[in-house]
């Protein structure tokens, strides 16, 4: 079994749910079988949630070149990207803990965000056409985990 | 079906309340890279891979106004949490020119070099 703690997930939330099902019968049959795949996706995905984030805080999950670009240093379109993504996030958590609601995101607030993924993207493009392989001026500050002094494909 | 409702709520925010504490304290810890964050490649003929790495204003300002616009952004999240507060035009046009300022400098850093180097 390559991932015991996965099937272990999917089995409790399958568990707990027919569970909470036996619990509370309701009078609707299929009211019932609602409620029982309700109870299953929100459980299952908090568990694959939280497996991840427990990987990532463990370190089994490697983000350390997250910010990282293709010379090897930390990219600021990226590091900008996250910052807004984190604001946009906050603020969502603390206007549904406020008021209860879903909130509706301004356009100002997109274009945010746009222009954000956009500097990446074309940061990205200008990388990839002034340079055809590894930038060597940056091994210094950032080979230390990887040979060649850039982060892995795919990263 | 109401108490599915708020279990999934509060599963979401605990979930987006704890990555962002991860990440945030990998960043602070240096779990996550940050070296060279304000340098850049910039084409050098006289170097040893055709490029060297020097320090970019372009990401210096791009870091400052990117700083400035989230705090400013949450912080009126924080005075008024019942909406998102609307962003001023102004703000969206400093991030946006800011962006091509930054972009402008990489691309002429990665593609054409020093400007010195190219009137030799």
């Amino acid at each position: 079994m390559r991932n015991p703690v996965f099937v272990i997930s999917v089995i409790v939330a399958v568990v707990l749910a027919v569970i909470i099902a036996i619990w509370f019968p309701g009078k609707d049959p299929i009211m019932t079988i609602k409620l029982v795949l309700s109870y299953v996706g929100a459980i299952l995905l908090f568990l694959f949630g939280f497996l991840i984030l427990a990987g990532i805080a463990s370190g089994k999950i490697d983000i350390s070149y997250l910010l990282g670009e293709h010379g090897g240093g930390a990219s600021m379109s990226r590091f900008q990207l996250l910052i807004f993504t984190f604001v946009i996030g906050l603020s969502f958590f603390l206007i549904v803990v406020s008021t209860g609601k879903l909130p509706e995101p301004t356009a100002n607030v997109l274009a945010l965000l746009g222009i954000s993924a956009t500097t990446y993207g074309v940061s990205k493009g200008i990388q990839a056409s002034g340079s055809d392989g590894p930038l060597p001026s940056k091994l210094g500050g950032a080979v230390d985990h990887h040979e060649g002094g850039h982060p892995p494909e795919g990263q | 079906m109401q108490f599915v409702t708020t279990l999934v709520r509060w599963e979401g925010e605990l979930l987006i309340v704890a990555f962002i504490g991860i990440v945030l304290w990998k960043l602070f810890t240096g779990g996550i890279n940050l070296d060279q964050l304000l340098e850049g490649d910039i084409r050098d003929p006289h170097g040893e891979s055709g490029f060297t790495t020097y320090v970019s204003s372009g990401r210096a300002q791009s870091l400052l106004i990117t700083m400035f616009a989230a705090s400013y952004y949450l912080l009126q999240v924080i005075q008024k949490p019942t909406e998102f507060p609307p962003v001023p035009t102004a703000l969206v046009g400093a991030v946006g020119g800011s962006q091509v300022v930054y972009l402008a400098g990489k691309a002429q850093a990665m593609l054409l070099g020093r400007l010195r180097d190219l009137v030799q």
